[in-house]
């Protein structure tokens, strides 16, 4: 699944059948190479949910239990989130010092969250080769 | 004075400004490259000591 | 396969760490005068305002010296800048830079002055300076204006002067492509009188 797909997709309480809000961002961790939270926008409870307590990640929605597992960040979530840790259009520097171009596109398994490729306009990037994310750049292990 | 007066001094003061902006980062960030003397052919670096 | 490359390329790239944040940017290289080999870099910060840093970056501590980027490991790898720059060198900075410095060769014929310096780094990753790029004067007689000098496995230099083998002149390079053969040959050449 695309991350610029997900965007702005519905998330829904399967208890409530209500909308409780819309896909904001993915928060990846770089070292396990996996969506490990969804940060929520227009919800009335928290704007982090953990991909642990999500249902479904689905086509046409993401489902949740009910409203109550949306809460405020964690210390883990906070640390992995914010503008400097966006992969999406940041530099890609292999671990040889060389740049790749930036990130247009994440694919990953709506199953596990396994991030599975990092889409460049230079060509696609295993997933498995992510190493870091900072302010600067998204590291990746050499080919 | 006339108005285009103050505008040409705010003009020549941004400029100023500017310039010394720019020349001040040039010498700040400009390298080099340095040969470290105290190792050279004549002062061997000293082995097994 | 070993690498080429130009220390005007290597000055200014940014030094980044494996968790993605540059850290900082190279301001100097830093090598001895003995083997050419460089033992690491001075750092400038990477803001608008900021200048040169407290800290150095020893080679050891270098994973990769890319096109693009240094990496480093984490930004716990850098060290102090005086441990870089060795004590002997005159502080201030510019006392041995070697860009601009006159090439002589040690019969005393003025070859020109050093507007750029050769980089190798190898496979074995290792990191050495092995020629100049130099503002050609008349004595070397060619016709394009900078030409790549190739050195010896030994040389002398300092702030003022660097010292090349007469026979230096003999195996100029016009072009960066050709300059690896050229060092090559120039050694080779070094050894058989040896």
């Amino acid at each position: 699944m695309l991350y610029t797909q997900v965007k702005g997709r519905k998330v829904v309480s399967t208890g409530t059948a209500e909308t409780v809000g819309r896909v904001a961002d993915l928060v990846i961790d770089p070292r396990s190479h996996t969506v490990v939270a969804v940060t929520v926008r227009g919800s009335g409870h928290g704007d982090t949910v953990l991909w642990s307590d999500i249902t479904a990640f689905g086509t046409d929605a993401v489902t949740v239990p009910d409203g109550e597992v949306l809460k405020g960040a964690n210390d883990a979530v906070k640390e992995l989130s914010g503008t400097a840790h966006d992969v999406l259009g940041k530099r890609v520097l292999t671990t040889d010092g060389e740049q790749l171009g930036s990130v247009s596109d994440i694919d990953f398994d709506p199953q596990s969250g396994a991030v599975t490729v990092l889409v460049l306009p230079s060509g696609d990037i295993a997933g498995s080769r992510l190493v870091g994310v900072g302010p600067y750049a998204a590291i990746v292990h050499a080919a | 004075m006339e108005w285009w007066g103050w505008l040409l001094v705010i003009l020549v003061v941004a400029v100023l400004a500017v310039a010394a902006f720019w020349l001040i980062q040039r010498r700040r960030r400009a390298g080099g490259v340095i040969v470290d003397s105290s190792v050279s052919p004549g002062n061997p670096p000293q082995e097994g000591l | 396969m070993s690498r080429l490359m130009r220390t005007s390329e290597v000055i200014g790239r940014p030094v980044v760490t494996l968790n993605g944040q540059d850290i900082a940017q190279i301001k100097d290289v830093v090598y001895s005068a003995g083997g050419g080999a460089v033992g690491g870099f001075t750092l400038a910060g990477r803001g608008l305002f900021s200048g040169p840093l407290k800290q150095g970056l020893s080679w050891s501590a270098v994973m990769a010296l890319g096109p693009d980027a240094v990496m480093i490991r984490d930004e716990d790898v850098v060290s102090s800048v005086t441990e870089i720059l060795d004590a002997s060198v005159r502080p201030g900075g510019s006392g041995g830079n070697v860009l601009g410095s006159e090439v002589l060769t040690d019969t005393g014929i003025l070859l020109g002055t050093v507007v750029d310096v050769i980089l190798e780094v190898s496979e074995r990753r290792t990191c050495d300076v092995v020629g100049y790029e130099v503002s050609a004067s008349e004595a070397l007689g060619t016709h394009s204006a900078k030409v790549f000098l190739p050195l010896p496995d030994t040389l002398s230099a300092s702030g003022e002067h660097v010292m090349v083998p007469a026979a230096a002149k003999d195996f100029v390079a016009h072009d960066l492509a050709g300059f690896g053969a050229a060092v090559k040959a120039f050694r080779k050449n070094l050894e058989g009188q040896g």
